[in-house]
């Protein structure tokens, strides 16, 4: 298979991501660490959210507004087989913050940095590019996480059960 | 809009290949060579691309100063439309048509003298109208060899693509699960990669 090909075969593990990411930010409070440099930070869904099923033609339920990661509508969405197509998420690290809407082919939208200090604009460029490298380490250490996961034995025992066992349950909100 | 200000809606891309060591001279000549060029009115052409300065769209004269930032390469996409917009032309056309036909004391005008008027009628509008110009900024990080086109739209990204990759000789690789992962920016191993390949959807279903 040539790249493109490869592309277009794994392209269901973009919207598989967001779901787990889902279920990851229930199941551990919103506590991640990616290691290295970056250590540990906490990631929230915000107020929009939108999924989809590549299977069942263009029919999409778009939330916005209030916790719909949390809401019974979202969950009986996936119940439906449906996944995370895009998602408004909130980074906190240390004291800074990002807030962007990841869609499942990694594009992101509406990206908000922390403050950029510099006044010349090489420095700001610098701080701007500095600070989403930052949040692309972030989004790609809990990726580089969930296809280790996703490809190790331990997906089929442990990990899916148990997030099939998450979609059947009951949402909180 | 964005790499100095503005919203922060991107794609990313991996640069595939070596920045040559004397890049600064090699890819001064490459991007003057496809900096964007004006649409000729008296030509068919409605739509143009080609690189502008980041910070002013309108500045085509593309000297280093322009486009290195320290470790950055930034530039602009600029993208021109000249296009006489269907109901304008329709209309300036039967207006030429109904002077031509006083002119001439007929009633009526054959084909071809239609289609010729309306021809005249849209190199006059084109020569009188400004081209509408949008630009997209790209900043492309060379010792990491990552790139923010700072665009979502499908078919400005690959046009961005194509454009990217004849101008600087270097393959575009979309940042994707699958990308992310073979060109070593998860950190995850070899094995994870060839894994990959062979993995089938999840059915949130059960029955999968």
């Amino acid at each position: 298979m040539d790249m493109v090909d490869l592309i277009n075969r794994t392209q269901f593990l973009g919207p598989e991501f967001l779901t787990w990411l889902w279920y990851r930010v229930e199941l551990q409070q919103g506590i991640f660490d990616v290691g290295g440099e970056l250590g540990a930070f906490e990631l929230w869904f915000d107020d929009r959210l939108v999924v989809g099923s590549a299977t069942m033609g263009a029919q999409e339920n778009h939330f916005k507004g209030g916790h719909p990661a949390s809401s019974a509508e979202a969950r009986t969405a996936l119940r439906l087989g449906k996944m995370a197509n895009q998602a408004k998420l909130r980074i906190v690290r240390a004291s800074a913050e990002w807030s962007f809407v990841l869609k499942d082919d990694l594009s992101v939208a509406g990206v908000k940095i922390p403050a950029v200090l510099g006044r010349e604009d090489e420095e700001q460029l610098d701080e701007r590019v500095m600070l989403l490298d930052q949040l692309d380490a972030m989004v790609k250490g809990l990726l580089g996480q969930f296809l280790a996961l996703r490809t190790s034995p331990e997906w089929q025992s442990d990990e899916l059960p148990a997030l099939l066992a998450w979609v059947a349950s009951e949402a909180i909100a | 809009m964005g790499a100095f200000q503005g919203s922060l809606t991107y794609r990313q891309f991996f640069v595939r290949g070596e920045v040559p060591h004397d890049f600064r001279t090699v890819f001064a000549a490459q991007i003057a060579d496809n900096a964007f060029k004006d649409i000729d009115p008296a030509s068919e052409e409605e739509r143009a691309i080609g690189w502008c300065s980041p910070k002013f769209a309108l500045d085509v004269d593309l000297h280093q100063g322009h486009w290195l930032y320290n470790d950055h390469l930034v530039l602009g996409l600029r993208i021109d439309a000249l296009k006489v917009p269907g109901p304008l032309l329709k209309l300036h056309t039967e207006r030429v048509c109904r002077e031509t036909m006083a002119e001439q004391g007929t009633d009526t005008l054959n084909r071809y003298q239609k289609a010729q008027i309306k021809e005249n009628v849209k190199l006059e509008l084109r020569s009188r109208m400004l081209p509408s110009v949008k630009s997209v900024d790209f900043v492309w990080t060379l010792s990491t060899g990552l790139l923010r086109f700072w665009s979502a739209n499908d078919k400005l990204c690959v046009e961005f693509q194509e454009l990217f990759e004849r101008t600087f000789g270097l393959q575009l690789g979309a940042d994707t699960p699958y990308t992310a992962a073979a060109f070593g920016r998860l950190g995850v191993d070899e094995s994870v990669v060839e894994r990959l390949a062979t993995l089938e959807p999840m059915m949130l279903t059960g029955e999968g």
